[in-house]
């Protein structure tokens, strides 16, 4: 390793990212080096300032930073997302997006609250129904959960990226969307109770 | 005797990691907007940098590059307000 290499590697190495190999490589051109073994030490008061701050909870104030120039990239992990993603590529204006995946899922909840109500069938083909259906319906309970629970945590921001075209617009709708999340969250709970007493 | 002085010293120790977050959230508003970005991402969300790239969409190095020079501003905001202070 080299002086000019310093720069990037020693961030690379205090968070961990360097293999033995390299991390070897650059401890061994600290001993090596005066200058660098110098600045490897201021930047590393600053670094270990950062540890004292809390992880996924920024103050308001940066995480309003942080939302305002949010834009989606990540679509492979997130139903929801995908789902919004979808919108936005039909061009129906983001403010809509959210409104549109909430009536989704609320009429997804429907769907699977009138549906054994809704067919008369033999018993057993009833019996075998009611059970798919409840496995379909605690995994959706479950995957809505989950998601209501990333999307309001910190988890939600870096799966994120930054130079929104239009980030006031996207602040404005992902408020709103909160209270419908939690609403989604409370018909769920409240179905869930009704059924099985839980 | 020990033991009551290790307490005082961890109470201190606590009242100065709490001032020194106050001031860095503080310092962090003061940073270019790219900079601040590579921070938050990689203090808040505890991304590795390789990550960060990959989100950002820029090189790996653009990245870290933005983080040393977020780093050289806050040592210079801290050497604004609290004076040069030397490694002991």
């Amino acid at each position: 390793m080299t002086c000019p290499d310093f720069e990037n590697k020693v961030y690379l190495y205090l968070s961990g990212e360097l293999n033995l190999t390299e991390k070897n490589d650059f401890k061994s051109h600290l001993k090596s080096c005066d200058s660098c073994e110098k600045e490897f030490k201021r930047i590393q008061e600053t670094w270990l300032t950062f540890d004292q701050l809390p992880q996924e909870n920024p103050n308001p104030e940066i995480r309003k930073v942080i939302l305002k120039q949010a834009r989606i990239t990540t679509v492979k992990t997130s139903p929801l997302k995908r789902l919004a993603a979808s919108f936005s590529e039909w061009i129906i204006p983001r403010k809509y997006v959210w409104g549109i995946s909430t009536v989704a899922i609320a009429a997804l909840l429907l769907f699977f609250i009138i549906q054994p109500f809704g067919q008369k069938r033999e018993d057993q083909l009833i019996q075998t129904d009611l059970l798919s259906w409840e496995d379909d319906f605690f995994a959706q309970a479950e995957l809505i959960s989950s998601e209501i629970d990333r999307m309001q945590s910190g988890q939600f921001i870096a799966t994120y990226n930054f130079a929104e075209e239009d980030p006031i617009e996207f602040e404005e709708t992902l408020s709103p969307m909160s209270d419908d999340l939690n609403w989604i969250r409370e018909q769920v709970e409240n179905l869930m109770r009704t059924i099985y007493g839980i | 005797m020990e033991k009551i002085k290790s307490e005082e010293f961890n109470q201190i120790d606590q009242l100065l990691n709490k001032e020194k977050t106050i001031w860095l959230e503080k310092a962090l508003e003061q940073l270019p907007v790219e900079q601040k970005q590579v921070v938050l991402l990689r203090i808040y969300s505890d991304l590795p940098f390789k990550e960060i790239a990959n989100i950002l969409k820029d090189p790996l190095n653009t990245v870290l590059g933005r983080m040393h020079y977020a780093v050289q501003n806050l040592q210079k905001i801290a050497k604004e307000e609290y004076g040069e202070v030397k490694n002991q």
